[in-house]
């Protein structure tokens, strides 16, 4: 059979093409999307943080940091995976794309390391259990919505 | 009883000492899955080589907050997957997990019970099915035959985590044992094996380096341990041990509609005694895969697949194992190439249907090599299939 014949000859190179591609994943694909700023981070009015690094937000929305400096339990909110604002977000704010987000959100809750974020159908319902939940953080975009509790992002 | 203890021990302590309390924050989680399959040319997956409904996953797992640095998070699982390991429930992990002081840049975190193997790319939710590729995974690394031993142990692992403006560094060590079951000894040391074999201890470590927006991934793995056989009264089998060490490369890449991920792996294995009291045997296997997925459309994606093992590099086409076995293992038992084509389509959120079909060369991690009917077992090439609906929340 074809396959099973192709499957002979690559054994004969296996060895000989996989550190290429290994060496060509170390070397080539290290671009990075650039950061816009139509996309604010905001949080529940009990959250004493007023700012956070790039690097603090990503911990956050990857469930690498579960509690604020103060011990409170950090709460994340998003949107679901096919709404434009959480795709702006996800490619603004974390640089990454909703599926890799998705990715290690799953294997987080189902390897024991915590839990994913809660998604929510709506921005209203995203903005409505931000400001009900102590600990909540989620995002907006920019000039959408007046609140008292927007936490800014140093780059 | 006794291999429970050790696990449970640690939460009981931990529950009578635990003096900061926040409240009641439990959360759980879960997904089943129900699959057909079938395997052709190959008794892989069913002895009689039949369209089989043999690929059932079930999991819950649950995740308490005790203190806002110590949690504890448990999980069971149901799993058949016919031939390839033993049908039935498993405590699949219970863990205390301490969030360590920051030191000097360095977050860390003690995982203290039964942990998940998180030192190779999909071991720490191999058996969660909608974070695989395949229901199959590269057999090469993640071989069905010794799975429950590459899934986690009873021991301490411990994480540490670096982030700086660029890079995310991550370390991870662990020191354990895991119980060894029937399925396994037979596959280690064949169906005559009557006594019991027992892992010593597993130990890992393992190092991963990542930009901040993760996108790409590299790291290396090393795990050493140590097994032992003691036999039955009445057995064909003498006391030995077997040493085995794997070092692997892991990469992965992440694209806006496509994403990369590969492994290779060396392992040494040395055994001594087992099949007669001054047997001694010491190989060197090699191998690994490298996956390649496009996204269609946000919903649909398609994956082309290739893994490649060589149970012993000094017998490449598997002769002198031929000839070493009195004719009773074929030389295509000395390797194992496959190619896997794969579909998936994510039908609603959290629900997923997936399909692969894989064309197989060679059968060394099909079956243990010691099977009495290893000959019959799987033909040269042969192929395997499976259609898979999932659903988690």
């Amino acid at each position: 059979m074809a396959v099973h014949l192709f499957i002979r000859q690559m054994r004969l190179r296996a060895r000989h093409l996989l550190i290429p591609i290994l060496i060509i994943l170390l070397t080539v694909f290290t671009g990075r999307l650039a950061a816009a700023e139509s996309i604010q981070i905001f949080a529940h009015r009990s959250v004493a943080t007023s700012s956070l690094t790039q690097s603090e937000v990503r911990q956050i929305f990857t469930g690498m940091k579960q509690h604020w400096p103060d011990g409170q339990r950090i709460r994340v909110f998003v949107l679901a995976d096919n709404s434009d604002l959480h795709k702006a977000f996800c490619r603004e704010k974390l640089q990454m794309f909703p599926y890799q987000l998705n990715r290690i959100w799953d294997q987080m809750t189902y390897s024991g390391q915590g839990d994913a974020p809660t998604r929510v159908g709506s921005l209203q319902e995203l903005i409505d259990i931000i400001e009900k939940t102590d600990g909540a953080i989620g995002y907006i975009q920019e000039g959408s919505y007046e609140t008292t509790k927007l936490i800014e992002v140093q780059s | 009883m006794r291999r429970i203890l050790p696990v449970v021990m640690p939460f009981c302590a931990l529950a009578c000492c635990s003096t900061e309390v926040i409240g009641q924050e439990f959360s759980w989680h879960g997904y089943l899955s129900q699959g057909v399959t079938q395997s052709i040319n190959s008794r892989f997956i069913t002895d009689d080589e039949s369209i089989t409904p043999e690929l059932t996953e079930v999991g819950f797992n649950g995740h308490y907050q005790l203190s806002s640095n110590i949690s504890v998070a448990g999980q069971v699982v149901y799993l058949d997957g016919g031939n390839r390991f033993e049908r039935g429930a498993r405590l699949d992990y219970l863990f205390l997990d301490w969030e360590l002081p920051e030191i000097a840049g360095w977050q860390s975190y003690v995982h203290i019970g039964r942990f998940k193997n998180r030192h190779w790319l999909y071991s720490a939710t191999r058996d969660v099915p909608q974070t695989r590729d395949t229901a199959v995974l590269p057999q090469s690394v993640y071989a069905d035959g010794f799975r429950d031993i590459a899934l986690g142990s009873d021991g301490v692992h411990a994480g540490f985590t670096r982030y700086t403006n660029e890079h995310i560094w991550e370390v991870n060590w662990s020191y354990g044992r895991s119980h060894i079951n029937k399925a396994q000894t037979e596959y280690l040391l064949g169906t005559d094996a009557k006594g019991r074999a027992k892992q010593d201890f597993v130990h890992q470590a393992s190092v991963f380096l990542q930009p901040s927006a993760m996108n790409w991934k590299l790291g290396a793995s090393w795990l050493s341990s140590d097994f032992r056989y003691e036999p039955a009264a009445v057995d064909y089998r003498f006391a030995g041990d077997v040493d085995f060490l794997r070092l692997m490369v892991s990469a992965l890449y992440f694209s806006e509609n496509w994403e990369l991920s590969a492994e290779l792996l060396r392992e040494i294995q040395d055994a001594q005694g087992l099949f007669t009291p001054t047997y001694e045997e010491k190989r060197r296997g090699e191998g690994g895969f490298v996956q390649f997925r496009y996204r269609f459309t946000p919903e649909i994606s398609g994956l082309i697949g290739y893994d490649t093992y060589t149970h012993d590099v000094s017998d490449e086409d598997g002769e002198r194992l031929f000839v070493t076995s009195g004719g009773a293992v074929p030389p295509y038992f000395g390797y194992m190439d496959a190619v896997v084509l794969g579909a998936r389509w994510d039908i609603a959120p959290q629900w997923r249907l997936q399909a692969e079909h894989h064309w197989v060369d060679g059968a060394t991690r099909a079956v243990s090599l010691l099977d009495r009917n290893i000959a019959s077992h799987t033909e040269e090439q042969w192929r395997m299939w499976s259609i898979q609906l999932m659903y988690w929340f």
